[in-house]
């Protein structure tokens, strides 16, 4: 019996006890869940631990330059330790307040020039979409009506005077629920995908079980012959 | 805890509000007399200068050290001299030195300061022997300015405070011709009568308790009987049966005018000596609260007369009288005389006394109000009831949830286990019965990114961005199976990371299964392993591929075949995202843009990542992608790698499961719509 064969076994009795959550929640279903959480935050310790630690301590014990530049990010690391302890939790306030400066800065920096602005140049201009014609209107039209539409769908306030309130729901409540049901769609679609991508797993899942039971079948068979 | 003074509120350890009702907490503590700072109650030391915040001990009185009379009255000075140099303030110093120079005075002689008491009281009767203690400085205040009492003037029989009995000199025998007076006297002339002095001149000096706090009045000890007395004022022995000036003018004519005040006969501690000078124009006002009722011109008061008639013989000189009230309130008291401040002993305010309060006191602001805590508002109250009201109801469950429990294990467990028969069967139907209803379509997509795949030079190195895990696997592994295929046909060199920590062995998994050759490993892949720190994460390793470590060999990045002349993302020919997620695929596209932007991006990415990528790929950010089953089908269909018959089951699979799936959600809103919406 091979490693691999005994990966297949546990992994096929894992999968059934997963799916027995059809039946609604039970103990099987748990100790799965249990085993599936445990194992990830445990090998994700175990990754962090080799990749991180082991391969940054050996550095201090060099003498060149690059023993600063590893002694301080673990001295920082280390400071983070006393986030645990509520006493001496300030202590980890330089190390939290640089982590969260810098993912900030590199977050938006990235937003603003991988998201932001080539997605802003990308949606083009009114002499673009005549250029492409009535597919490029159409296309114009609803990427104007359905960013304005839902902006306007979580305006919640109207104005007090009659006049005004009319006035107010006639435009801005329109476009409101034409943005609404731009937000629909667009759930929907997202929907609709997570469920094809769910599906995907779960054929995944049921073809990798159905493998496995060939495989112990087969096991049985020869042991059995 | 601080508890609220108004609400009884319990507030936290250092709150300056109340949680409930938002009054001001008294902040308590002891308040250092150095410096100022407050310091925790049960501080015997300042947290700021170390000075001591309480009072030493006192040292019990056979342990208690000879200590000289201070003739400083409100600081004791220290009994231990102050030495050069010692340690201290300057202000320390300088206030020790000070004392040191006020020195006891040999016995019999009196100090200055109670020199400067006697000085005018004016001349006293040689005669007169002094009681033996002295008057008290607050008594010797309210003397007259030596105005003569008349003898005439019936003593009266009058309780006498102990404290003043104690001043009287043991009164000789009495004079026939001054009776004790049976009437009562108001209390305006009782405060008029010398409370004390001795009854007859000749009468000697009798040994009496002195109070402590009038000893501490006294400079020197006791004297002897022999010894010379100081002269006191105000205090003589009355001549019997001689009627003061002041009072003869008030008998022949009212001196008083009406209205008027200042001219009331002065109060009591007069001195009756004869040779007492006359009294002056202007006496002293009186001490009274209540203004006393002046009686109009030439008519001498009742009260006065019959003082005067039925006076009694016995006594001519002056006796006790009753002390008023506001006159005892005026009494030093004689505990608080007697309580001897014991000397710091420690810290640099060694030797001085005084200089503490005893007693710990509490320190609050100058504008808190306190008040004791009021009873709980009804509303506050009906809170409390309600809340008492549900925590003692026993747990239940309402019957609506019952019902639905109830309802459950036949219907609901039954419904669910209907839907997972329907999905298996749909996904093992294909497999089964060998159906082909699917076939891999054919998307834009997936076409623009063969063939951006497949104008990859030979030997161009990839950076493959590899996020996603196990659980992921079933889906993923079908769709970068077809990509990582082409990439190896081209001759690629991979560099694979991950931000995430189990994707590298997922990596490692599907490389192993996509590397025809084993042995070419180490020049075609180089795992580098799992990236911390997400979207920073990313950044740095896009600068600093080579300073990693390989994961399969352990070797550093740069010694690997594999990833060789490749220092950061400038260096690679294209960068491959597997995404599961959303935002995973959002920071790579976002980090290579801001990094490299020529450098080009393609994705092979979950079914449920195809919504958000698309407009990376509409705006070009993306030059391919591969999305789900869908796209790996296609991809691998193009490919043609030998895998399609495995996308093939996969996607009729797939199919039927969405039919499925489509179908239970219109049944079920079908009988949602009949017959459910009541239920």
């Amino acid at each position: 019996m091979t490693a691999d064969l005994i990966g297949l076994i546990v992994g096929t009795l894992l999968t059934l006890l997963v799916l027995s959550y059809i039946l609604g929640d039970n103990p099987l279903y748990r100790l799965a869940l249990h085993l599936l959480v445990g194992a990830t935050v445990g090998y994700g310790v175990a990754v962090t631990t080799v990749t991180v630690l082991q391969a940054t301590l050996p550095a201090l014990r060099s003498e060149s330059p690059e023993r600063v530049r590893v002694l301080i990010p673990l001295i920082l690391g280390m400071l983070l330790l006393f986030k645990g302890f509520p006493r001496w939790s300030a202590w980890g306030n330089f190390s939290t307040a640089l982590l969260v400066g810098v993912g900030t800065a590199v977050a938006v920096s990235g937003a603003v020039m991988g998201t932001i602005i080539p997605q802003a140049a990308a949606v083009g201009s009114l002499g673009d979409w005549l250029r492409e014609g009535s597919y490029g209107l159409l296309n114009g039209f609803l990427v104007t009506l359905g960013t304005i539409g839902a902006l306007l769908a979580f305006a919640f306030t109207v104005p007090r005077q009659p006049t005004l309130r009319r006035l107010w729901n006639g435009s801005v409540g329109v476009l409101g629920q034409m943005g609404r049901l731009f937000l629909l769609a667009a759930f929907g679609a997202a929907f609709a995908t997570a469920l094809t991508a769910s599906l995907t797993v779960l054929v995944g899942r049921v073809y990798a079980v159905t493998a496995g039971l060939q495989q112990l079948l087969t096991l049985i068979g020869m042991s059995g012959g | 805890m601080i508890y609220c003074p108004k609400c009884g509120t319990a507030n936290r350890q250092g709150s300056k509000f109340c949680n409930e009702c938002g009054s001001p907490l008294l902040a308590t503590g002891l308040r250092c007399p150095m410096c100022g700072a407050m310091n925790p109650t049960g501080n015997l030391y300042c947290d700021r200068c170390h000075a001591r915040l309480i009072p030493a001990e006192r040292v019990p009185p056979e342990e208690e050290k000879p200590e000289r009379v201070s003739p400083l009255k409100g600081i004791s000075l220290p009994s231990v001299p102050v030495t050069e140099g010692g340690s201290g303030e300057k202000w320390l110093s300088e206030l020790r030195a000070e004392a040191e120079e006020v020195a006891p005075l040999p016995e019999g002689e009196i100090p200055p300061w109670l020199a400067e008491l006697t000085a005018p009281a004016g001349p006293t009767a040689p005669e007169v022997s002094p009681p033996e203690a002295a008057v008290p400085e607050w008594l010797a205040e309210l003397e007259a300015p030596t105005v003569p009492a008349a003898p005439e003037v019936p003593p009266v029989e009058a309780a006498v405070p102990e404290w003043l009995a104690e001043l009287e000199v043991p009164a000789g025998p009495a004079a026939p011709e001054a009776p004790p007076p049976e009437a009562a006297v108001p209390e305006w002339l009782a405060e008029l009568e010398v409370p004390a002095g001795p009854a007859a001149p000749e009468a000697p000096p009798v040994e009496t308790p002195v109070p402590e706090w009038l000893a501490e009045l006294e400079v020197s000890p006791r004297p002897s009987p022999e010894a010379p007395v100081p002269p006191l004022a105000g205090v003589s022995a009355p001549p019997s049966g001689e009627i003061p000036d002041w009072l003869r003018e008030f008998q022949a004519a009212p001196l008083v005018q009406e209205g008027s005040s200042a001219k009331l006969p002065p109060i009591a501690l007069v001195d009756t000596a004869a040779s007492a000078p006359a009294a002056p124009e202007s006496v002293p006002p009186v001490l009274l609260e209540e203004e006393t009722p002046i009686p109009p011109p030439g008519e001498i008061p009742d009260w006065l007369r019959a003082a005067a008639e039925e006076a009694p013989p016995e006594l001519g000189g002056l006796v006790p009288a009753e002390i008023p009230e506001w006159l005892r309130a005026l009494q030093p008291r004689a505990e608080a005389a007697v309580e001897e401040e014991p000397a710091e002993t420690e810290g640099f305010l060694s030797g001085l006394r005084g200089l503490l309060p005893i007693g710990r006191g509490l320190d609050m602001p100058a504008t808190a109000q306190p008040s004791l805590p009021r009873a709980p508002s009804p509303a506050a109250v009906a809170r409390a009831e309600l809340l008492q009201g549900l925590l003692s109801r026993p747990l239940m469950t309402s019957p609506a949830v019952e019902a639905r429990e109830a309802y459950r294990p036949t219907g609901w467990a039954l419904s669910r286990l209907l839907v997972g028969v329907i999905l298996l069967g749909a996904i093992l139907l294909p497999m089964l019965v060998r159906l082909s209803l699917f076939s891999p379509p054919v998307v834009p997509a997936v076409e623009t990114l063969f063939a951006v795949v497949h104008q990859l030079p030979s030997g161009t190195s990839v950076l493959v961005a590899w996020e996603y895990g196990p659980a992921e696997a079933d889906e993923m592994d079908r769709v970068a199976g077809p990509l990582i295929d082409h990439l190896l046909r081209q001759g690629a060199r991979l560099v694979v990371v991950s931000t995430r920590p189990e994707g590298p062995v997922v990596a490692e998994a599907l490389l192993a299964s996509r590397l025809a050759d084993p042995s070419e490993r180490p020049r075609r892949i180089a795992n580098l392993g799992y990236v911390p720190g997400q979207a920073a994460g990313v950044r740095e390793v896009l600068g600093n591929l080579d300073g990693r470590t390989e994961v399969s060999t352990g070797l550093p990045a740069a010694q690997v075949e594999a990833i060789a002349g490749v220092h950061s993302v400038a260096d690679v020919g294209m960068v491959v995202v597997l995404a599961a997620q959303p935002d995973d695929l959002r920071v790579w596209v976002e980090q290579v843009s801001a990094a490299r932007p020529d450098v080009p991006i393609v994705a092979g990415v979950s079914a449920r990542v195809e919504l958000m990528s698309t407009p990376y790929l509409t705006a070009g950010q993306i030059r391919g992608i591969v999305a789900g089953l869908t796209g790996g089908a296609a991809y691998e269909a193009k490919l043609d790698t030998g895998w399609g018959r495995e996308y093939e089951y996969y996607l009729n699979s797939l199919g039927l499961a969405q039919m499925a799936v489509a179908a239970l959600a219109v049944i079920g809103a079908l009988i949602f719509l009949v017959g459910g919406r009541k239920r």
